[in-house]
């Protein structure tokens, strides 16, 4: 059974042309590739940390 | 693909040869986020938008730079309505890749035409501002705000979505499913779509068939399919017919001959039916015409025989009547003219006019100038009808002497005259003389009835039985003494004066009864002759 209450939260305002400019610069476009490189990087880091 | 870390294109080795790098995870997640692409593809060929809206998302969670997962999630979108959205993602995949995109041609689409796009950012804020019409419970607005959002931007699903909702929540749910199944030809496998049809089914308990619509796209796919085989060749995309069409000259001759029968024979079993079913039904429809106007004209000519049969009659009514009163008029001008004789003449002419009157013709006034004028001359006209009788009787014309002695008796109703008693009983003789016993009867009662003392003379003739013989002789003995009340029989019957009046005669009483001798019985008062009672004349 479903609760219309319950169903209506569901429903969220959708983003019209005037929030598009705020919604692309708030993007996070990051991605596994960003991750990995992240994480490549910390890497990196930590050896020469253990090097020196 | 180039190598995350130096930008140098990547080879099919695992080492990038510009820094040497290990790419093999990095091509692991290219090759999942593709993977994840195809499979976000292959839904959106079958119209599974949001579970390709998710495949492509988490593609682009793999690899942000997979422009074609992106411009695809970005046609998602759009097809169900969210152009805004579509509109971000093919921005930011223009920023990611500004040459050679796709994303480029999709903007400029969208941005061509400004009026669309503001309808659709208009419909998009309609939208918003029903979900907060439906959080403040204004259900109306939200309803009303929503059909006219569907109107102008019929592939926004969530609209759709919205609405049935609140046609589910008024229990309207066969508007719900309507709505609904239109929200499923947009996106076939909508978790929320089907979820509220699930509900609409429970609560209806009739399933809602989606077929229809599925069919006319895989219909489509077919004929794609099925017409045509596309594939590429290098960069050349190469189409061919999947089916061989033998196009001789044989095979068309015999196409134009099969069109040509089955064109015939549509004529012959289609339209020759028809038009001879509709030329039929005009007969018909002509025949009841002139037969209903058959029947009216006739009803019409019997309606006017009748009215001349009813003119005919009262034309001879009237003319009947018109006789009558001519007839009328001419007895009154008789009437008129035996009045004047009798006032200039009084005399014999006077009673000849009034004797040849018509009693019955006349009515009020007329009657009683007619009775006046006939008890007046009625003397005259006695011993005129008495005389003419009686010299019939003698000339043996008993039915004239029988006329005229009736008419005599009957122009002295009061019996004044002396031989009222003789004009009865010749009157009866020359009756019996006729045959016309009854006639005879009835004189004679008569006669006993006012002259009781003549009843010797008759009964001296006739005797008590009821018979009489139409060949019985007139016999006038005794005639002669009934003046003086005497009998002329053998003096079987003595006149009593007492009798009952009834007459009976004696079949062949001329025979038998006795012959008294001659005497003269009547005396002709023109010539002066003398008669007896045989009629014979004496010398």
């Amino acid at each position: 059974m479903i609760n219309y209450e319950e169903e209506l939260k569901k429903y969220h305002p959708s983003m019209d042309v005037n929030e598009a400019e705020d919604a692309i610069y708030s993007r996070d476009l990051t991605d596994m590739t960003d991750i990995l490189k992240e994480m490549m990087k910390e890497e990196k880091k930590n050896r020469k940390q253990g090097n020196s | 693909m180039r190598c995350i870390y130096c930008k140098t294109p990547l080879a099919a080795i695992d080492y990038c040869p510009g820094c040497g790098a290990d790419v093999t995870i990095q091509k692991r997640i290219f090759r999942i986020s593709n993977l994840l692409y195809n499979e976000g593809l292959e839904k959106a060929l079958v119209r599974d938008m949001e579970g390709a809206i998710v495949c492509l998302k988490r593609s682009l969670k793999f690899n942000k730079e997979n422009i074609d997962a992106r411009n695809l999630l970005g046609l998602c979108y759009y097809e169900t309505g969210e152009a805004v959205a579509a509109l971000c993602e093919w921005v930011i995949s223009k920023n990611l890749k500004s040459e050679d995109n796709l994303a480029d041609r999709y903007i400029n689409v969208l941005q061509s035409n400004k009026n669309r796009l503001d309808t659709i950012n208009q419909t998009i804020r309609k939208y918003n501002q029903c979900v907060q019409y439906c959080r403040e419970d204004n259900e109306d607005m939200a309803i009303i705000q929503l059909k006219k959002v569907i109107s102008q931007n019929p592939k926004l699903v969530k609209a759709y979505q919205l609405l049935a909702l609140l046609y589910m929540k008024r229990q309207e749910y066969e508007r719900a499913r309507k709505l609904l199944k239109k929200a499923a030809n947009i996106d076939t496998t909508n978790t929320t779509t089907l979820r509220y049809l699930q509900e609409i089914e429970d609560a209806t308990g009739r399933s809602t068939n989606l077929n229809r619509h599925n069919k006319k796209y895989e219909k489509d796919k077919g004929e794609q399919v099925s017409g045509t085989l596309r594939y590429m060749s290098g960069t050349e995309m190469v189409i061919q017919p999947t089916t061989f069409r033998d196009s001789s000259t044989i095979a068309t001759f015999i196409n134009i001959v099969l069109g040509i029968l089955l064109g015939g024979a549509i004529v012959w079993f289609l339209v020759v039916p028809a038009s001879r079913q509709t030329i039929n039904d005009n007969a018909n429809r002509q025949v009841t015409d002139a037969n209903t106007k058959l029947a009216t004209e006739s009803a019409r000519a019997q309606n006017l025989q009748d009215e001349i049969d009813g003119y005919k009659k009262q034309v001879e009514d009237a003319q009947q009547e018109r006789d009558e009163a001519v007839a009328k008029a001419e007895s009154y001008n008789k009437l008129l003219d035996a009045a004047n004789l009798y006032i200039t003449d009084g005399g014999t002419s006077a009673a000849n006019a009034v004797g040849d009157l018509d009693a019955s013709a006349y009515e009020g006034s007329a009657k009683t100038l007619y009775e006046s004028m006939a008890g007046a001359v009625s003397t005259t006209l006695f011993n005129q009808y008495y005389n003419s009788g009686t010299t019939a009787y003698m000339a043996k014309d008993y039915a004239s002497a029988a006329a005229q002695l009736k008419k005599a008796v009957e122009a002295d109703p009061e019996r004044t005259n002396s031989q009222y008693a003789d004009a009865l009983l010749y009157m009866g003789i020359a009756y019996l003389q006729l045959g016309d016993q009854s006639s005879a009867k009835a004189a004679y009662e008569e006669l006993l009835k006012y002259y009781p003392e003549k009843a010797a003379t008759v009964q001296g003739y006739f005797s008590g039985t009821s018979d009489i013989s139409s060949d019985s002789a007139a016999d006038l003995s005794g005639l002669g003494d009934a003046a003086t009340g005497q009998t002329a029989s053998d003096g079987t019957t003595e006149p009593t004066g007492d009798t009952d009046g009834s007459v009976t005669i004696i079949d062949g009483g001329s025979q038998n009864l006795p012959q008294p001798d001659s005497y003269v019985a009547w005396t002709d008062p023109n010539t002066g002759e003398q008669y007896d009672q045989y009629g014979n004349k004496m010398s």
